[in-house]
């Protein structure tokens, strides 16, 4: 075992392609949101493009700031970040800003804070937390759903089903990482799929249910989220290799998409760069979850590992999701492409991801390239 | 690590997808990109409709019809073709060959399916014809859009306003709030104040259409939501009563011959409101010269439009609250009432007119002015100064004279200003002219250094001339806060507005108190009893058989005519009644003088509006309630 190193010299021992991947992703991000916007007459850069270059920058800082400290000091906060976060998502419920018919925004000083984003981040620390000090048994997989049940339940009441699935499956790329059995991990995914049923027709807002249904039926809303499906998937279809070109929103077809900017992100992406551009985001995505799960196994410590698992599965699912979404493979839900979509919190949250990533591989104990 | 390989699984088959949606898929996509273009068009919600208080419709929409060429849909063949443009020939006068060449030029060129308009204002029977002789005939059309529809004609123009297409002005503010660009918007009056009300939600129709535009689906559609009623304040038969009661005092009040000093035709205009100085609803509000707010709904007319926007009288212009004058004597009052607040004056001051005051001029004392009254009175009260109405009376209130101390312009101008003269009374119709309240700091700023304010300027503000000037909805306002004791209402055209969620009505808006005891209000208001009895003025404007308040204005200006006097504006102010004070009303004349004209136009609209409750009044002996 190599005894873990001092903060100090651990940048330069940090992940160039994890750096690569995440320093590609920005900028690539910043361009589609200006590209999504609409400009005013007398405007050369959208505002919204500046606003997320902002955040960009602050989440930059963040990224930075966390790769250079101690990964373990998230072990020991783990248990006040939990309960913050809950705390949080209450006061979405209670005192939260709605839009589009969800209450999902605090706003703080003329700022807006999607607590939902942070969650995710908290969750992965507590479930990496919890899971570092205990074997992988039924009773301790329980456990972790209790964690996971907490989050969810908060976050459904919002309501905001997208963030659910996310933290649903990061929980279970966790259990895997975790080391639960193959037998277990089938009796849990059966169970869910006798459950889910009941929960959809329970626990599930009616926006969603119709969602799901349009998504099977698209000509079932031709105005709403079944138009934006079919608009988008002609969009991107017909794109072709190359695209439509950036900034060309009529002639692709998205410029009646409202959420094209958000849920709809990678068809736009595709529709505007068309095959070369879905591809360099899935590799660039695929790359990042490669380099992460990469930092998992090098980790010096089981919290290491675990942190790194989890974090790793929030961008892949996000991102798997997203994209899903954008082909046709999943229902509609609403949640954003991770570094590309507008929208602060997320960003800031993902690269605070990144950070903690690294300073997970910066520490880590196997021979680095 | 086994996750590592899942996670590239995952990237690895989306990006499969990808190829086969961009690659393999894509000739498919291109062609439902190409023929199926998703347009969504706006479905304009009905306008809201606009009624009295009473539920009268005063504003509604009725279809008009317009007969239509659409380029793209005229047969190819040549006969046919030339059938169809025979038939639009025959219907419209159009030559064909200049509709010919029209569909071939400019837009329709680029976009065969905009219509061309060939024949618009048509009604019911005429669009019955119409479509009979251009039946089966492809590219040729008579299509049904609303058209505002006044019934008032010409009894409410200015209130009503109208309805219009965006002008270059408003483009900008407009598409902000969604508006197409060939949207038809409130131009003037309740039409513009309360757009955004009238109008409603705008809905969507989604069509699939063709590349050159041919719908081909209708895919699915929002419904508009249609616009609010809305309810005036207004009562039309008061309004009616009103409008015959000002023509006939503007025709006895202008000048012998028809014509003014200077030999120009005189001006016949005139205005009149009436508010209920409860609530500050107006129930009637007349201008004078008026037009047929119609001509501006009519598609085409424009020769008609020109008349009225050319006429010398300038009928769009709303006397009552648009333009501003001096008031004269019934700016008495507020003097009165700010000498006795102040302690300058009693009921019982006592003061000597003997026709009129001089006073040397201040840097040289041989040059004398002096300050006329309209009657040497003799020895009179404040009651007497006001039913009088005694110019001298108020020069002295106003500026002093020979040892008696007056009120100065600044406290003039500090008791015109709370009764809120000088500012907007926030009626709901735009374009509120706010009037002038001068003080000798603004003469100071707007003239230089000249003489600056002199005893003589004090002396005009006192009765209410010089370059005091209101509108009358000021001096309606003023009137009832005479009658109410001093609460400023804003005055309002709009009592409510009636959605799908049922009636709301228009808050009441009190501006300001104005601070004067109550005791001196009943003061004021006892002079103005006596002003309206036989004694005073002002009794040619009430009714037989009720108390009101009242009081005369007679406001020169121009130059001298012939015979020494001056022409003049007349100007009457009521409460009533008395007792209990309900309404208010203004008359304003552009020629006239107060008691002789403007008087009995308002004793006719408070009979009017008392209507079948005089006879009872008439029962109730002066004083009891006292």
């Amino acid at each position: 075992m190599t005894p873990l190193r001092a903060a100090s010299g651990s940048f330069v021992r940090s992940d160039r392609w994890l750096w690569l991947a995440v320093l590609s992703l920005i900028p690539l991000g910043l361009v589609m949101v200006a590209s999504a916007a609409e400009l005013e007459v007398g405007q050369r850069v959208a505002p919204e493009a500046i606003r997320q270059g902002l955040y960009g920058l602050a989440g930059l800082a963040a990224m930075v700031g966390a790769s250079r400290i101690d990964y373990r000091w998230f072990q020991t906060g783990a248990r006040v970040l939990f309960v913050g976060s809950l705390a949080l998502l209450a006061a979405v419920i209670v005192v939260g800003v709605a839009q589009h018919g969800a209450q999902r925004w605090l706003s703080i000083g003329g700022m807006t804070l999607q607590p939902a984003e942070f969650a995710k981040l908290a969750l992965a620390v507590a479930l990496a937390a919890y899971g570092a000090e205990r074997a992988p048994r039924v009773r301790n997989v329980l456990g972790s759903a209790g964690l996971l049940g907490l989050t969810a339940g908060l976050v459904l009441l919002q309501p905001d089903l997208g963030t659910v699935i996310v933290l649903t499956g990061t929980w279970l790329v966790f259990l895997i990482g975790w080391g639960v059995p193959w037998r277990t991990l089938a009796a849990l995914v059966i169970t869910g799929a006798a459950v889910g049923p009941l929960a959809f027709a329970v626990a599930i807002p009616g926006y969603q249910r119709e969602r799901l249904a349009v998504f099977f039926d698209p000509s079932r809303d031709p105005l709403g989220s079944g138009f934006n499906l079919r608009q988008v998937e002609i969009a991107l279809g017909a794109a072709g290799v190359t695209g439509h070109g950036l900034f060309s929103g009529a002639q692709s077809h998205l410029d009646s998409v409202a959420a094209r900017s958000s849920d709809f992100m990678f068809g736009f992406l595709g529709a505007e760069l068309g095959l070369l551009g879905g591809l360099l985001l899935l590799t660039l995505l695929a790359l990042l979850v490669w380099r992460g799960f990469t930092a998992a196994v090098h980790a010096s410590d089981a919290f290491g590992r675990l942190l790194a698992i989890a974090i790793t599965g929030i961008v892949l699912v996000q991102g798997g999701v997203n994209v899903a979404v954008n082909l046709r493979l999943f229902p509609a839900t609403g949640i954003p492409l991770p570094f590309i979509s507008q929208g602060g919190s997320s960003l800031v949250v993902m690269l605070l991801c990144v950070g903690i990533l690294q300073s997970i591989a910066a520490r880590g104990q196997a021979p680095r390239r | 690590m086994l996750l590592r390989v899942l996670g590239v699984i995952a990237f690895g088959a989306l990006a499969v997808q990808l190829v086969r949606m961009q690659v393999l898929d894509a000739a498919h996509y291109r062609q439902l990109a190409v023929q199926q273009q998703v347009r969504s068009l706006p479905v304009e919600p009905s306008r809201g409709v606009i009624t009295d208080r009473n539920g009268v419709v005063l504003a509604r929409n009725v279809p008009a019809y317009t007969v239509e060429m659409v380029p793209g849909d005229l047969p190819t063949d040549a006969a046919k073709r030339i059938a169809v443009l025979a038939a639009l020939e025959q219907q419209t006068g159009n030559r064909r060959e200049s509709l010919d060449a029209v569909a071939e030029q400019g837009l329709h060129s680029v976009d065969p399916f905009a219509p061309v308009r060939l024949q618009t204002g048509l009604n019911t029977e005429q669009a019955i014809a119409a479509r009979a002789a251009l039946a089966d005939l492809p590219g040729a059309r008579v299509t049904a859009s609303p058209v505002r529809t006044y019934d008032s004609g010409d009894l409410l123009p200015h209130i009503l306003g109208s309805v219009g297409t965006v002008q270059p002005d408003q483009v900008a503010k407009l598409r902000a709030l969604g508006y197409p660009l060939d949207a038809i918007v409130g131009q003037a009056g309740v039409e513009a104040t309360f757009e955004s009300a009238l109008r409603g939600t705008v809905g969507t129709q989604l069509i699939a259409a063709d590349p050159v535009g041919r719908e081909l689906a209708r895919l699915g559609s929002t419904s508009p939501r249609a616009g609010e009623d809305v309810v005036l304040s207004i009562d039309l038969g008061l309004q009616r009563a009103a409008t015959d009661a000002l023509r006939d005092g503007i025709k006895a009040g202008s000048p012998l011959g028809g014509l003014d000093a200077d030999g120009k035709p005189a001006l016949a205009a005139g205005a009149a409101v009436v508010m209920d100085v409860r609530s500050g609803e107006v129930r009637a509000m007349v201008s004078l010269p008026s037009y047929d707010v119609n001509v501006f709904a009519r598609d085409g007319d424009i020769r008609a439009v020109r008349q009225v926007l050319d006429a010398p009288a300038k009928p769009l212009i709303d006397r009552a609250y648009m333009e501003v004058h001096a008031p004269g004597s019934i700016f008495k009052p507020i003097v009165g009432l700010g000498a006795l607040q102040e302690g300058v004056a009693t009921t019982q001051t006592k003061i000597l007119s003997t026709g009129a005051i001089t006073v040397p001029n201040q840097y040289d004392p041989s040059v004398i002015y002096t300050f006329r009254d309209w009657a040497a009175h003799g020895l009179l009260d404040f009651n007497g100064g006001i039913s009088r109405s005694s110019d001298v009376y108020f020069y002295e209130l106003a500026g002093g004279y020979q040892g008696f101390l007056g009120l100065g312009a600044d406290r003039v101008a500090k008791y015109a200003r709370a009764f809120g003269l000088g500012s907007a009374t926030g009626i709901d119709l735009p374009g509120e002219a706010t009037g002038l309240v001068p003080d000798p700091a603004w003469k100071q700023q707007t003239f230089g250094d000249g003489d600056g304010w002199l005893l003589g300027d004090t002396y005009t503000f006192g009765i209410g001339q010089g370059y005091l000037t209101t509108t009358p909805i000021q001096m309606a306002v003023v009137a009832s806060a005479l009658a109410n004791g001093g609460e400023l209402l804003k005055p309002r055209i709009v009592a409510a507005t009636r959605g799908s969620d049922g009636l709301h009505p228009t808050p009441r808006v009190v501006h300001g108190r104005v601070p004067v005891d109550a005791q001196h209000f009943a003061e004021v208001r006892t002079a103005l009893l006596e002003a309206a009895k036989d004694t005073g003025t002002a009794f040619t404007g009430r009714p037989q058989g009720m108390n009101i308040g009242a009081k005369t204005g007679t406001a020169e200006f121009g130059t001298k005519l012939p015979d020494g006097s001056y022409d003049s504006h007349g100007w009457f102010m009521a409460f009533a009644p008395y007792e209990q004070p309900e309404v208010a009303v203004v008359v304003y004349l552009e020629h006239g003088v107060g008691a002789t004209h403007a008087g009995p136009v308002a004793k006719r609209i408070l009979e009017a509006y008392f209507a079948g409750r005089l006879p009872q009044a008439a029962v109730t002996p002066v004083g009891t309630k006292r």
